[in-house]
């Protein structure tokens, strides 16, 4: 049967046959090699974290697959019962929550009045949103750290909060102006022929319409507060 | 432009309304900071005027130009090969059944915070071989195809007729065939013999083709013997590799291994010709215990692939939903017209993939002139200031131990600078797009 479908279907010779195989064979061999590799350091983690740190200072993890003895929970429970490995957990959600929460509300505010309301100036603001996309955090450090300092949040919760909201706010304005612009204008001019106001058309138009698109953007982006904030 | 919506008086009412909040935040945290730093940056530590001398320190200071040259090496490296990575994953997996699986393995570092990525990269790149997975692969793979010897380090007993240069040991003086040649040796690594290994014995006496010899460890542990004799429970050293080369010749006329008593013969000797017997360095190499990743000169190497392991991932993205945008009717058209997958690939995909490449490019090169997470990380102590960049040296002028704000913010000033051709571009971008 399946001499029948090969001489039916492929109209190349053998050897034409035996190439395209190769050629797709190298395609899998490089791309599972490549799978590996990116995989390894993932790997490698996750088993360390099954290991005690005696194996672990002694041995490479790949030995454990060899000696699945060494495998245990000892780290996790440590880690549940460690008040400061959860106390650090829940900074992180107490950063990251908000983080996220403020980022998305501002963000999609700038965003609507960005390309929904005619106003003077606009394209002057989407400009410099523009510019500030790629300004380094750096270049806020001393400044901020003073400022926080002044208003007596420095190194607390709320001053982390804020600062990445900060940086994180023009690239989710542009996000979100980009998103809502694809919202059809026949619904917004229908609802402004009824008299809607612009905060009735944003938050019954033109978010409900824009919103999947902004929580994928953001759950895909949700390690970055975590992410930099901790070296910071 | 797309003009539409109420242009009543309300209208930048409403708009200010809206952006308030943002403009508020980003003014307080971003745009007052940018001046402030500006400022800053023209006075010294203490916070008098010193009218640019932190940016001729910048330039002159060996520390901070070092972590100037990393960053350009770091630009000039990372974002190419990234998006090299990217275009080619993204178009080889477009061919595969498990692509949907090989890009979510490729992505996945990206969820991954740049702190764990530089911890889990610098225990891959761990000196030690039993411990960092790419030592483990370098010295397999070296002693697949260079074994390690056997008694590395040995020396020859001072006092014997043979000598050691170049890693070999040789006899001293020439020795015809016929002859005996022992090599008492000493400095063998503790730890070698053992309880009830073999004895090293005298070789039997050469015939008229032969040079025979005995190589033994000329040491006893707990003292005793006699120096340069055999006997007294002296360990052979065995499977020795040793060699007749004729005198002004470095191509062996005979090769013999020696056996479990540290025995050799040479046979097929011209009885005419004086030879050095030599052990070859091979006997003696030291062994191999990996490459220092982490040393100072490849901790750049490492910390850029840990990069690229973790933003190839985005490229590929990027580049797959380019891929989808272009037009297909093109490539199959090439393919009929009988080209070749590489010249469909940089003919067609490539052109029509270039605006989305400058996008990724522009991007990457943003990000690397801000690496800071990774630098921090991977390097330890020795390491660190090899690996050095401006946004760690920032760090470290203002806040980490040189708190010198006025040179921090000089640094943070010339890293925006940098970006500046960046954010031009971008802003052209947007305009030519209205």
């Amino acid at each position: 049967m399946t001499i029948d479908t090969g001489s039916v279907k492929a109209p190349r010779t053998l050897a034409q046959r035996i190439l395209g195989f190769l050629g797709h064979g190298v395609v899998h061999v490089v791309l599972i090699i490549v799978a590996v590799i990116w995989l390894v350091p993932t790997v490698g983690l996750l088993v360390s974290s099954f290991r005690t740190s005696t194996d672990s200072a002694g041995s490479g993890w790949w030995t454990a697959f060899l000696k699945p003895a060494q495998l245990t929970f000892e780290n996790y429970a440590s880690l549940v019962s460690d008040t400061a490995a959860l106390g650090a957990l829940g900074n992180s959600l107490l950063i990251t929550l908000p983080t996220t929460i403020l980022v998305v509300v501002i963000g999609s505010l700038a965003g609507y009045a960005l390309s929904w309301i005619e106003f003077r100036g606009r394209d002057w603001v989407l400009i410099g949103i523009i510019v500030l996309l790629a300004v380094p955090l750096q270049v806020a450090f001393i400044p901020v750290a003073g400022l926080f300092r002044s208003l007596g949040i420095f190194g607390s919760v709320i001053g982390v909060v804020l600062f990445h909201t900060a940086f994180g706010l023009p690239f989710a304005v542009f996000l979100m102006r980009n998103f809502f612009g694809q919202v059809p204008a026949e619904l917004l001019e229908a609802s402004r022929l009824d008299g809607a106001s612009e905060w009735r058309i944003f938050t019954r138009v033109v978010l409900p319409l824009g919103l999947p698109a902004v929580a994928s953007s953001r759950s895909s982006s949700s390690s970055g507060p975590g992410t930099t904030c901790s070296s910071r | 432009m797309r003009r539409r919506g109420s242009s009543s008086n309300s209208a930048g009412k409403f708009a200010m309304a809206f952006l308030a909040p943002a403009i508020v935040l980003l003014g307080a945290l971003v745009v007052y900071p940018i001046f402030y730093t500006a400022i800053r940056s023209l006075f010294d530590a203490r916070g008098s005027f010193n009218a640019g001398a932190n940016y001729v320190d910048m330039f002159t200071q060996a520390d901070t130009l070092g972590a100037i040259l990393h960053n350009i090496i770091w630009v000039l490296v990372a974002p190419i090969v990234c998006t090299v990575l990217g275009l080619v994953f993204a178009v080889l997996s477009e061919r595969v059944k498990w692509k949907t699986a090989f890009k979510l393995i490729v992505f996945m570092p990206m969820a991954i915070s740049m702190l764990a990525a530089g911890v889990i990269f610098r225990s891959v790149f761990q000196e030690n071989p039993k411990v960092g997975v790419a030592n483990a692969i370098a010295v397999t793979v070296h002693d697949a195809f260079a074994p390690s010897s056997s008694y590395p380090g040995a020396q020859p007993r001072p006092n014997a007729d043979i000598v050691k240069t170049d890693g070999a040991v040789r006899s001293k003086s020439a020795v015809q065939a016929g002859e005996t040649v022992d090599f008492p040796l000493v400095a063998i690594q503790a730890g070698t013999f053992e309880k009830g290994d073999p004895v090293a014995t005298k070789a039997p006496a050469a015939k008229a083709t032969q040079i025979t010899g005995t190589v033994w460890s000329d040491f006893v542990l707990g003292g005793g013997g006699t120096p340069n004799q055999l006997g007294d429970g002296k360990n052979s050293l065995i499977r020795v590799t040793v060699e007749a080369l004729p005198a002004g010749s470095t191509k062996a006329a005979a090769t013999a291994l020696t056996d479990d008593h540290g025995r050799f013969t040479l046979s097929g000797l011209d009885p005419g010709t004086s030879y050095t017997v030599e052990l070859p360095s091979s006997n003696f190499r030291e062994p191999f215990n990996g490459v220092p990743w982490l040393g100072p000169q490849l901790i750049n190497v490492v910390v850029i692939l840990s990069y690229v392991w973790i933003w190839a991932g985005f490229c590929m993205v990027m580049v797959g939903s380019g891929l989808t945008a272009i037009d297909r009717s093109l490539l199959e058209a090439a393919r009929t017209d009988g080209a070749n997958e590489w010249q469909v690939f940089s003919r067609i995909t490539v052109p029509q993939l270039a605006p989305v490449l400058v996008v990724i490019l522009v991007t990457l090169i943003i990000n690397v002139l801000k690496i800071f997470d990774l630098v921090y990380v991977i390097p330890p102590g020795t390491s660190k200031p090899a690996a050095n960049v401006i946004a760690v040296q920032m760090w470290n002028v203002s806040f980490g131990g040189g708190n010198d704000q006025g040179l921090g913010s000089a640094l943070s000033i010339f890293l925006l600078v940098l970006v500046l051709p960046a954010i031009i571009l971008n802003v052209r971008r947007f305009r030519s797009q209205r």
